[in-house]
């Protein structure tokens, strides 16, 4: 099962409380081709005394419910890295509220901790590639707030026909490929205007700004 | 009753509490009556002043009846001693006459060198004044319309040179209309510098005082019948506005020493003016008091009406017989007419304590005492000399009643602020109590909205994840479970809370969001598994009767549906179907596996599906054989 770690590996860099579900990645990222487990902190604490490990890595999970606090700090502070690593929140349930506030943190998707072993690697895979995962929840979020419940005065990012009709798609239940099918392109085609709808949702240069709204409590987050 | 213009509290009788009470209430009555005797005393003292030692007084005279304009000799015609003051009033002698000439004879120790001055205090109606020969003045025209001097002093200068050290003589022609009115009081002569200021002091009192109390009486007239066009309701306004501009014109017979009427028609407006002011003064009490005696006033208006064209009658027929008339009965009865508001008013004054009645009373007081010492100097029984003092009460009159209006006025807006304020403390006390009960209300509903959002979330909890690991527990405690059952029913577990959690975001009736948000939880079941889904959802109408908890139910039937489908049918596709009719929304769950064995004997699975349709008000078909299985949902669009 072990397969040593090549140099070209991504490190993955893990911020998770519970040692069993770290045991777990532990062993699923040394099985797994292509990554590699990199530092593992199990508190904010440790994560920064980790920092150097961490800004090596390649992927960061982060979770966020920690003992010391929430992990959105973290992921706001390694939001502004350069270079940036990849990150994704580990989440219990994947419910629509922590989701949305960890990508305003500047996460770029989110892992679900109940993952089958098998599907790790794929969704690293598409984390990697820039896909975030977009449920109907965070379609229909996303859709209302284009629709122009944004702040007034801040410059209106507009979608483009196609990307809305993409986000209704997705808030309809149609996963990528069926969107493609439905939409006759290319599944690839789908995925790049999630990542648009993504970057017009401006979260990544934002972080900054939600990090310092979510330390003055006027953003809750959890997770 | 109407509401009394002046606000008093009426005691059946006054009662006294204390030795205090008593004594303020002989003091108001002392006020009273004090007050009044105060001002005749003021008035007679007044009237009466006459110059002393400085001048010469004559009283004493010679007088020849004659109409001859030319100065009589002294020793033609017949001439009779009388003593001043002389009234013409009832002198058999006069037989008609209205003209005489006086004679005095006045000794001089020497000539005096300066200016000297005759000085006439009270005369009716005019004089002309000659010393030793010579014409030193005259008031005013003696043929018609004769001057009317009556109520005015006259005064005429002389130079010391036309006297002489010895005997001078002095005469007075004087003139009357009609002859009865004729008076003449004694005649002072001395040096201008002594005498002039008495002549001044007196045409101010007789003269000017009318004409400023006149003038005042006449606006406050006006200002009270001005306020009386705005407030027809308020009587006290009406009469006396009338009343007091009738006074007006009476009063200028003592100013107007030449009428633009003749002598009948002046004579008949003087005295019906007084007549119809007094008469003008019950109603007025009627209005301060509150009383409603109409039938009074119209009496006393009748009379009022009668007398007059009676008296103007008279004027026209015969001067002295309207005089007499006039003098003896109009004038009588007004005064007794007067009687009776001050008798109201007094009674008012006898039974509350308010300030303002007692004024009112005190003014009355005054016009009936000054009336009633004009009405005997009218009738003879007392000198005539010093005049009327009726008009002096003007300035009472006018105190008083601006006094009340302005009172009045303030009390007005006094009132008028503080019902403002008591409104706005009302308003702002209403605006209180509304937010109060709304924030009330508003806290009621939100608390219930989340007592019942708690009740559906703990339904939900126990129906879901709450059965799923109580199944899990029982398969344990058996010792039936594999590590691989273990996960799927673990993950069962996890997805149940996540629908759970799902349904939190569920907006009513939104069926199409609901279906979507299960299909990706099931995606990574779909993605692993080796049976595909078929997902076909048409468009689907907002079913509004469905809430997050109906729509939950829904959902969880559909989920019950696929994952049987998937986990035991051993099918190889699975379709899913949901569309709208016009009726209802069909929703259909098919697999192409083996059946369900025996459906009557279905497991806990089949009937929570059965009892989440019922609870949804949804028909649900299970039709299964050995080609597979389709599980309907027929859900009314319009479901209660």
């Amino acid at each position: 099962m072990t397969q040593a770690a090549s140099c070209t590996d991504r490190r993955v860099f893990v911020l998770e409380d519970d040692a069993r579900i770290r045991q777990r990645l532990q062993r699923l990222l040394e099985a797994a081709s292509g990554y590699a487990p990199g530092a593992m902190a199990e508190s904010l604490m440790a994560a920064d005394r980790l920092r150097d490990e961490a800004r090596a890595s390649d992927v960061l999970l982060i979770d966020l419910r920690l003992p010391d606090g929430s992990g959105s700090h973290f992921i706001a502070e390694a939001a502004a890295w350069q270079p940036r690593p990849r990150i994704a929140v580990f989440s219990v349930l994947g419910d629509e509220a922590n989701v949305i506030a960890a990508l305003e943190a500047g996460a770029d998707g989110y892992l679900l901790k109940d993952l089958r072993d098998v599907d790790l690697v794929p969704m690293l895979d598409a984390l990697m590639r820039g896909e975030a995962p977009m449920s109907p929840a965070i379609a229909r979020h996303l859709l209302r707030r284009f629709r122009g419940e944004a702040s007034p005065g801040a410059p209106q990012a507009r979608l483009s026909e196609r990307e809305t009709e993409v986000l209704h798609l997705i808030a309809k239940g149609y996963s990528s490929s069926e969107i493609a099918q439905s939409l006759g392109v290319a599944a690839s085609t789908v995925v790049t205007h999630v990542k648009h709808i993504y970057d017009k949702l401006n979260v990544h240069s934002r972080s900054q700004a939600v990090y310092e709204a979510a330390q003055q409590g006027l953003i809750r987050m959890g997770g | 009753m109407p509401r009394p213009f002046v606000e008093y509290t009426e005691a059946d009788r006054l009662q006294w509490h204390s030795p205090l009470e008593l004594l303020i209430d002989l003091f108001r009555w002392l006020l009273i009556v004090g007050l009044t005797l105060l001002v005749m005393a003021l008035l007679h003292g007044w009237l009466g002043e006459r110059p002393g030692h400085q001048a010469l007084q004559l009283r004493h005279a010679w007088l020849q009846l004659s109409g001859s304009p030319l100065l009589p000799e002294p020793s033609e015609g017949a001439w009779q001693e009388v003593e001043l003051p002389h009234d013409w009033r009832g002198l058999p002698e006069l037989r008609g006459e209205t003209q005489g000439w006086y004679r005095f004879k006045f000794n001089l120790d020497e000539r005096p060198s300066d200016l000297w001055g005759v000085y006439l205090p009270s005369l009716s109606m005019n004089a002309a004044v000659y010393v030793n020969g010579e014409l030193l003045g005259q008031g005013g025209r003696f043929e018609p319309q004769l001057a009317r001097n009556w109520n005015r002093p006259l005064y005429f200068t002389l130079p010391g040179s036309l006297l002489v050290t010895g005997d001078n003589f002095l005469m007075l022609r004087l003139a009357a209309a009609p002859s009865g009115t004729g008076l003449l009081a004694p005649v002072y002569l001395g040096p201008h510098q002594a005498l002039e200021p008495f002549h001044s002091r007196r045409h101010f009192l007789k003269v000017t005082v009318p004409i400023i109390g006149s003038l005042a009486t006449a606006l406050l007239a006006l200002a009270a019948l001005l306020i009386h066009g705005s407030r027809r309701d308020e009587r006290v306004y009406r009469w006396f506005g009338v009343g007091t501009l009738i006074w007006s014109v009476h009063n200028l017979n003592l100013i107007v020493a030449n009428p633009p009427l003749g002598a009948a028609a002046w004579d008949w407006l003087w005295y019906v003016s007084l007549g119809w002011f007094i008469l003008m003064i019950p109603p007025y009490v009627h209005a301060l008091l509150g009383y409603e005696r109409p039938n009074v006033e119209k009496a006393l208006f009748a009379y009022g009406a009668a007398g007059s064209m009676v008296l103007a009658g008279l004027a026209v027929w015969d001067h002295a017989w309207f005089d007499w008339a006039a003098r003896h009965v109009w004038d009588p009865v007004a005064l007794a007419i007067g009687v009776y508001p001050t008798f109201m008013m007094a009674q008012a004054v006898w039974r509350s304590r308010d300030v303002e009645i007692q004024w009112l009373l005190t003014t009355g007081l005054l016009i009936f005492v000054l009336g009633t010492h004009d009405l005997l100097a009218i009738v003879g029984l007392i000198s005539r000399v010093d005049g009327y003092m009726i008009q002096y009460s003007a300035p009472l009159v006018i105190a008083v009643f601006g006094w009340l209006l302005l009172s009045r006025f303030v009390r007005s807006i006094t009132e008028v602020e503080a019902l403002n304020e008591d409104l706005q403390n009302r308003v702002e006390e209403r605006s209180r109590e509304l937010e109060r009960s709304f924030e009330t209300m508003s806290r009621m509903t939100r608390d219930q909205a989340i007592q019942a959002e708690r009740e559906r979330i703990l339904r939900d909890m126990h129906d879901g994840v709450g059965g799923s690991l109580v199944a899990a527990l029982s398969l344990a405690e058996c010792g039936e479970l594999q590590p691989a059952d273990m996960a799927d029913v673990l993950r069962d577990s996890l997805d149940e809370l996540r629908l759970t959690i799902d349904s939190l975001d569920l907006e009513q009736g939104d069926l199409d969001y609901a279906l979507a948000n299960l299909k990706a939880r099931l995606q990574p079941v779909l993605d692993s598994g080796a049976t595909p889904l078929q997902w076909d959802c048409g468009p689907l109408p907002k079913l509004p009767a469905l809430g997050p908890e109906r729509l939950t139910d829904l959902v969880r039937i559909v989920r019950e549906a696929i994952s049987n489908a998937l986990r035991h049918a051993q099918a190889d596709t699975v379709r899913f179907r949901a569309a709208a009719d016009v009726d209802s929304v069909r929703i259909e769950v098919a697999d192409d596996g083996r059946g369900i064995e025996n459906l009557e004997q279905a497991g806990h699975g089949l009937n929570n599906m059965r009892r989440r349709a019922k609870r949804i008000g949804a028909s649900l078909e299970i039709l299964s054989s050995r080609q597979g299985t389709r599980i309907i949902l027929s859900l009314p669009r319009q479901s209660g």
